[in-house]
């Protein structure tokens, strides 16, 4: 059985696609911009945040195609959900590290929180977008025998998701200057390993 | 390490954009979050160089 995604829900899920582009995009800004290293925990976050997205990212593919089922709308907010807990696991793990009174923290907080408990902000925003959607899926999600196939706004879409895939791309060959040769980023990253080794395992 | 998890989660979403079937984009979604998961097991059971 298809489905068809109501407007708000369709346009919600890649208003949530963008949001975390955005996050990704100023991580860069911070990393190149500011020349602050991500740390491995900052970036298990990010590839929290890339595992998560790509739950929506699979329920709005499909349903641009006209090949969304409830199955597969139920698989991709269980994939977010998921994804999200992962990622909030790793940034409390952060934030633990850093809980003790006199502690700095790592890299330069923004609007007062450090970027890893933003970034558990968003991860348990996610769980809770999923809850609702889930909670609301009898009337945001309509099944037919055929779902409409076709986006709303192709161009739109396409550019949401094409950002998306240009970030993973961009973080991919950003770790690979990162980590170079290593199994795995040092604690405390003071280089891009592959421009200059530093002898890390 | 990280190397292979993005590796893989560009191929997620390649199988995604490439209409594999379910089972493919779920078995590569799984891999990929085992992967991040050991990792960071890894970083989180590893012994700190610390001197005091």
């Amino acid at each position: 059985m298809s489905c068809a995604l109501s407007r708000p829900v369709y346009w919600f899920l890649h208003l949530w696609v963008l949001a975390y582009c955005v996050v990704l995009l100023a991580a860069l800004v911070v990393q190149f911009g500011l020349g602050e290293l991500p740390c491995p925990l900052c970036m298990l976050q990010r590839y929290g945040m890339f595992l998560s997205t790509l739950g929506p990212v699979w329920i709005i593919l499909d349903s641009n195609r006209g090949d969304l089922t409830l199955q597969r709308y139920q698989q991709g907010l269980g994939l977010a959900a998921l994804g999200a807990l992962l990622g909030a696991v790793v940034a409390a793990r952060q934030i633990a590290l850093h809980v003790l009174p006199g502690d700095p923290g790592y890299g330069t907080p923004f609007l007062g929180l450090h970027l890893y408990s933003w970034a558990f902000l968003t991860f348990l925003t996610v769980l809770v977008a999923v809850s609702g959607l889930l909670i609301l899926s009898p009337v945001t999600v309509s099944v037919m025998d055929r779902g409409p196939a076709g986006a709303p706004s192709p161009r739109l879409s396409q550019a949401v998701l094409g950002l998306f895939i240009l970030l993973l791309v961009a973080n991919a060959i950003m770790i690979v200057f990162l980590e170079g040769f290593a199994w795995m980023l040092p604690d405390d990253p003071v280089g891009y390993n592959l421009l200059a080794p530093t002898g890390t395992p | 390490m990280d190397i292979i998890i993005l590796l893989v989660l560009l191929l997620t979403a390649g199988l995604m954009l490439a209409r594999a079937p379910r089972n493919a984009v779920l078995a590569a979604w799984l891999v990929s979050a085992c992967l991040i998961a050991g990792l960071f097991h890894q970083h989180a059971t590893s012994i700190l160089p610390l001197s005091f």
